[in-house]
């Protein structure tokens, strides 16, 4: 394979740069059959689980980390993928209303839980107030930032700076310095 | 990285945890600790038993408070009944990020057994009991084989009892190079502290001279006198001296 020219071959799968067609093909219909599972002593097992608000079904191995079922399985890109160690928050999604690292958490542990990924945030004050205020620049660690912040503003609705910065302390930005993120909390 | 392949077992009692373990499997409590291991594939068990299955309740009977192992950190941070000991809440802001004590699990702190655990500490200054599937035991327990820690108990804090829980980490949520559990109450003191990587422990001879009146800067000391180092032993110092100040020590 050259290194030019060759096109990706999976462009157009659900979620890869495209929005995934609401409804059209079954969340978990795969081009090719699934991978077969090589030596693995562990038996795939079936999933459910109500993600932002639609269930959904997956097929997944024990080893499967939440954030690769939420990617690679149901198309949701929109979580991010960073250090897979629980050291930088960018794949925060909340599992039952809860702030929790998708990396952290293996896919065959929320059967039958409410998922909510930064597709299913509701569009409101909070990303706006980040627009507004240049709170992000590469956007990577935004979805992140967006859904431990909703958790935390649910129950500390007028945070001072310091609480802020504590409750962000798990979510690492290496674009904006935090000033405007901070800044577009309080001015949400 | 991905985890290795490994076989899945959840369970919902104590009992079938114990049947379900192996000799190559881990115990999946609240996996905040455990599978940043396996990620890195640090740890490749044949099986893990997932425990989350097995209720966990904070309940307070006769003054004595019980903590089930898999209570979730932010269920105790949030806890009504646990209020009564604001100790836990004091150490429990410092340990990893709200999203990470969403999931980790109190009893998983302690059988994780990482010196530098901050509840470990607390739970050390406030003479906690810890029930485990075998015994109990007044220390933080070293589990055998096969054993797994159940409960947790406090006993009631004396009257009048104030606390605080300092400590020095490089970056916040990060595990602490040094830190300070400190309970006062008329005629009681308790300090534990841990620092260079050594487990929390008491710091009897700060805690005896606090009883005879000793200053905010005598006490200290005397518990900086506990490990070994030049920089440990002014980290604890200060840690000590300020957890004191925040208990309200004259």
């Amino acid at each position: 394979m050259s290194g030019f020219g060759d096109p990706p071959p999976d462009l157009d799968r659900p979620g890869f740069g495209t929005p995934a067609a609401a409804g059209d093909d079954p969340p978990t219909a795969p081009a090719v059959p699934p991978a077969p599972v090589p030596e693995s002593p562990a038996a795939t097992a079936r999933v459910s689980a109500r993600v932002n608000g639609e269930l959904r079904t997956a097929e997944v191995e024990p080893r499967t980390l939440l954030s690769d079922c939420l990617r690679h399985q149901l198309g949701l890109t929109g979580t991010k993928v960073g250090c897979e160690d629980g050291t930088c928050g960018s794949c925060t999604v909340q599992l039952d209303g809860e702030p929790v690292l998708a990396c952290l958490t293996f896919a065959i542990q929320v059967d039958q839980a409410q998922i909510t990924t930064i597709e299913g945030l509701p569009p409101g004050r909070l990303q706006e107030s980040f627009h507004e205020h240049h709170a992000l620049q590469c956007g990577f660690c935004t979805a992140g930032m967006l859904l431990t912040l909703d958790a935390y503003l649910r129950e500390h609705p007028e945070p001072t700076d310091a609480q802020l910065k504590e409750a962000l302390a798990g979510n690492l930005c290496r674009c904006t310095g935090y000033a405007p993120i901070i800044e577009a909390v309080r001015n949400r | 990285m991905k985890p290795a392949p490994f076989e899945y077992v959840a369970v919902d009692s104590w009992e079938a945890a114990v049947a379900a373990l192996t000799d190559d499997a881990q115990v999946l409590a609240g996996g905040q600790s455990l599978v940043p291991l396996l990620n890195r594939r640090l740890l490749r068990p044949t099986r893990l038993v997932d425990i989350n299955g097995i209720p966990g309740l904070i309940r307070r009977t006769d003054g004595v408070l019980r903590i089930g192992a898999t209570v979730r950190q932010a269920a105790l941070e949030r806890s009504v009944v646990a209020e009564h000991w604001p100790l836990l809440r004091q150490a429990l802001r410092h340990v990893g990020h709200p999203a990470t004590r969403s999931r980790g699990t109190v009893g998983g702190s302690v059988a994780h057994a990482d010196p530098r655990a901050e509840l470990v500490c607390a739970l050390t200054a406030l003479d906690a009991r810890y029930e485990t599937t075998e015994r109990v035991v007044e220390g933080p327990p070293v589990l055998a084989p096969r054993e797994l820690l159940v409960r947790i108990e406090l006993p009631p804090l004396p009257p009048g009892a104030h606390t605080a829980f300092v400590e020095h980490a490089r970056t916040r949520g990060d595990f602490a190079d040094a830190a300070a559990a400190v309970v006062l109450a008329p005629h009681h003191a308790a300090i534990a502290i841990f620092a260079a990587g050594r487990a929390a422990r008491r710091a009897p001879a700060a805690e005896r001279a606090l009883r005879d009146g000793a200053t905010v800067a005598e006490a200290a000391a005397l518990a900086a006198e506990l490990v070994d180092g030049d920089h440990p032993r002014a980290l604890v110092a200060e840690v000590t001296r300020r957890a004191l100040v925040q208990a309200g020590h004259a």
